[in-house]
């Protein structure tokens, strides 16, 4: 009973949360409600025994990827004025269009395969379970290749945003590394007579 | 107890809100940026759903990866949108008119 | 301290993925490598990546003996599909990485430039080999992210830019579209394994219909996406004439390579218990693909735009060999694939070459105009190359069409057969024009072609191969067959 109270809470909330995204006039209310979505999101994690996805949910969602999203937002000077023209002029297409896949998948959610003898496995675990040595166990095991895999990947977009983005100022002083390697003695050492 | 499909029902539910965002906002590439964030939640919601009924870890840990990824997707768009706004001094979508096509 | 025992012991037949841990370490020592030099020398980078990819084709061959193995518990899968399909992968982005010397040279961030290039083509391996959908999407990703990265590299130009940001909001899209489609797959298997969703998806009854549906669907979109196949094809013109040119040509051969083996290994290894499902959808695809790619092409006056356009006319074609569901089908593809990897990079090659001092000189089609007069061998190898595009007999580009062709038909799709070649015949119109433009129009300028000796190189070889495997496709296509030993 209490379960339900807090899924339909958590799911009720972190759906309005989500159309207030959609909705929002400022790109920093829309942030906003996002974290907000994310944080009832997290919940509904709790509720189905997944304590470590809930909780890096938290950390990197909110903590990391949308304090990019503010970051950039401050920097951009996003002008708000502008960026209702035209809104309604979409509606109906977009609405539609959503409309169609959500039926479609909340029919395939509802489709026998999802129904009666699964849910009865749906028990949930024990205190001593712990959940994120349970993940940590199979994810470097059995899931290895996709662990290393998504570190190159990690990799593969730092040095990408980094290579998009960096800017060399002419007022900032650089190291600049192959002339301190290509660098003489006979550059740098002046025999003087005395 | 809560039934499996009505943790799928918030999952569409917000798989085609963020649809439907990316449908509305055509001024501001952010809040598109957003609306594809939207989406991979759901897709997340319903691996951990999908995880807990069927007693098996290994949509957990797909969710693991697919936070990941987002993370770095976003890292790369955003970059992507300071240097496009760099040169063009705007994020409206509309302004995405140099190729035409 | 105790001893801590695991279920799974430390990963056998770890030698079947050295390839790609060569690749992958070489993409970070030439990240390394290239902090040590100075611009001038940008091209020492690039050697080390090109050498790196040509050093990974015989490290690949010499596991060609350990056919059908996989390692890290089931994860990674070679076969001599993946082997074949690795090989003219390699081959793609070593063009690539030798046309971008000359591209790069006055570019700042060279290194970055040709690790990117080798950290997607580790993600494309790793799509060629992914037996399950963990490393199905994770290769994709890497693959994705890297070529936006790609596209974007010019930044002090607008339509770089506006390219990457484009492609990349249309291609997250579809991620999370597939991804979506994933999770319903989970949903109804509990498995993550493409045989083991197979063998589940033979047991799920007309309970699950609807859910197996959608998580097929999705996941063909998502694929479908990273073929540029029309619906899906929006990004492809704006990402093609954006991107650099050596880009756009590494682009336009080495994912479409990727997205159809992963797509031969999905279709074959998790969906076989809705084959007929599945066809339809993918005739659809094809029949849209074709009619965009051959009828939009006609109208594009930027010869990158016309290519891309080409480019979706092709892999509608190619979809073809999938619709047949057959080992003559997928050989197909995989004829079709080899023999586009050259038509496609000489082009591309070409291009390169006529680019001239004052920045885009040599992409619209009518600076083509009287190119017969002033450079004619030049001429001749365009000519030969978009001869073999449109598909005209005894070259190259006949047999990749004949091979998938008549894979339908034996599978019993005559008429989607003849409406390809109703469209191989609308598409054949715009090479033509080109043709007519390089050999019956009066010259409008001079041709300050670079004659840079690599390129030429290029173009050599691949008006050869062309006009060779025109002449002999046999064995070609016998090995294309030997290829498929094993997955169908």
């Amino acid at each position: 009973m209490l379960e339900s109270i807090f899924f339909y809470l958590f799911g009720g909330l972190a759906t309005i949360g989500a159309l207030l995204v959609v909705l929002s006039r400022n790109p920093m209310h829309s942030v906003m409600w996002l974290i907000f979505c994310f944080f009832n999101a997290a919940g509904l994690f709790f509720l189905l025994d997944a304590e470590f996805i809930g909780i890096i949910t938290i950390l990197i969602y909110v903590g990391a990827v949308m304090v990019l999203f503010i970051f950039v937002i401050i920097m951009l000077e996003v002008n708000v004025a502008r960026m209702r023209e035209g809104f309604l002029h979409h509606l109906p297409l977009g609405g539609m269009i959503a409309m169609l896949v959500f039926i479609e998948m909340a029919s395939a959610g509802f489709s026998g395969v999802f129904s009666a003898e699964q849910m009865g496995t749906a028990v949930h675990l024990g205190q001593e379970v712990n959940n994120t040595a349970e993940i940590g166990k199979e994810l470097y095991t059995h899931y290895l290749l996709g662990f290393e895999l998504a570190a190159i990947i990690l990799l593969a977009a730092l040095v990408g945003s980094v290579v998009l983005t960096i800017r060399s100022r002419k007022d900032a002083k650089y190291q600049n590394i192959p002339a301190q390697i290509a660098v003489k003695k006979s550059d740098r050492l002046r025999k003087v007579r005395m | 107890m809560v039934p499996l499909s009505h943790y799928l029902l918030i999952g569409a539910a917000l798989f085609s809100i963020g649809i439907v965002g990316l449908f509305l906002n055509r001024k501001n590439v952010i809040t598109i940026l957003m609306c594809i964030e939207l989406i991979l939640l759901a897709v997340n919601i319903n691996f951990v759903a999908f995880s807990h009924f069927l007693n098996d870890l290994g949509g957990q840990i797909f969710v693991f990866f697919v936070l990941t990824i987002a993370a770095s997707e976003v890292a790369v768009g955003l970059a992507i949108l300071m240097a496009f706004y760099r040169l063009r001094r705007s994020i409206n979508v509309e302004d995405l008119n140099t190729l035409q096509g | 301290m105790s001893k801590i025992s695991f279920p799974y012991p430390f990963p056998e037949h770890l030698s079947i993925i050295v390839p790609e841990m060569f690749i992958a370490v070489m993409a970070m020592t030439v990240l390394l490598w290239s902090l040590f030099l100075p611009k001038e020398k940008n091209y020492i980078a690039a050697w080390m990546a090109a050498s790196a990819c040509a050093a990974a084709i015989p490290l690949l061959l010499s596991q060609a003996g350990a056919i059908g193995l996989t390692t890290f518990y089931g994860f990674f899968i070679l076969d001599a599909f993946a082997v074949y399909a690795k090989l003219i992968l390699l081959l793609t982005s070593i063009f690539a990485i030798v046309m971008s010397i000359d591209f790069m040279k006055k570019e700042a961030n060279a290194g970055e430039y040709y690790a990117m290039i080798l950290f997607a083509v580790l993600g494309m391996m790793f799509m060629i080999s992914a037996a399950n959908l963990v490393m199905m999407y994770l290769s994709m990703e890497l693959m994705a992210l890297s070529v936006y990265v790609l596209v974007a590299y010019q930044r002090e130009v607008v339509r770089s830019s506006e390219a990457a940001l484009k492609y990349f909001i249309l291609g997250s899209l579809a991620s999370g579209i597939m991804l979506y489609g994933m999770s319903f797959l989970y949903g109804v298997t509990g498995q993550f394994d493409f045989q083991a969703i197979g063998i589940a998806l033979q047991g799920v009854g007309h309970n699950g219909h609807l859910a197996v549906m959608v998580g097929m669907l999705f996941v063909i979109v998502g694929l479908a996406f990273k073929l540029s196949a029309a619906p899906f094809h929006m990004w492809t013109p704006d990402a093609y004439e954006g991107a650099p040119t050596p880009v756009t040509a590494f682009m336009s051969v080495a994912p479409k390579i990727a997205a159809f083996a992963l797509f031969i290994r999905f279709l074959v290894e998790a969906l076989p218990a809705v084959q007929h499902e599945y066809i339809p959808i993918l005739t659809g695809l094809a029949l849209l693909t074709m009619a965009v790619g051959n009828i939009a092409a006609i109208a594009q006056r930027n010869i990158k735009r016309m290519l891309a356009y080409s480019t979706i006319g092709h892999v509608g074609f190619a979809l073809l060999g999938l619709i047949a569901a057959n080992a003559d089908g997928y050989a197909g593809v995989l004829t079709y694939l080899t023999i586009y990897l050259f038509m496609n990079m000489g082009i591309f090659a070409i291009i390169i070459l006529m680019r001239g001092k004052d920045g885009f000189k040599g992409e619209l089609i009518d600076d083509y105009a009287g190119m017969s007069q002033k450079r004619p061998i030049y001429a001749l190898a365009m000519a030969l190359l978009l001869l073999s595009l449109a598909g005209i007999p005894f070259l190259g580009g006949f047999w990749a069409k004949y091979a998938v062709f008549i894979a339908a038909i034996e599978a019993g799709h005559v008429v989607l057969a003849l409406i390809a070649l109703l469209f191989s015949v609308v598409g054949a119109f715009y090479y033509l024009r080109i043709i007519k433009y390089i050999y019956f129009d009066q010259p409008r300028g001079e041709f300050e072609i670079s004659d840079n000796s690599t390129m030429q190189v290029i173009v050599t070889v691949c008006t050869i191969m062309v006009v060779v495997l025109g002449l002999f496709p046999g064995p070609l296509m016998e090995l294309c067959h030997q290829a498929l030993i094993g997955l169908v």
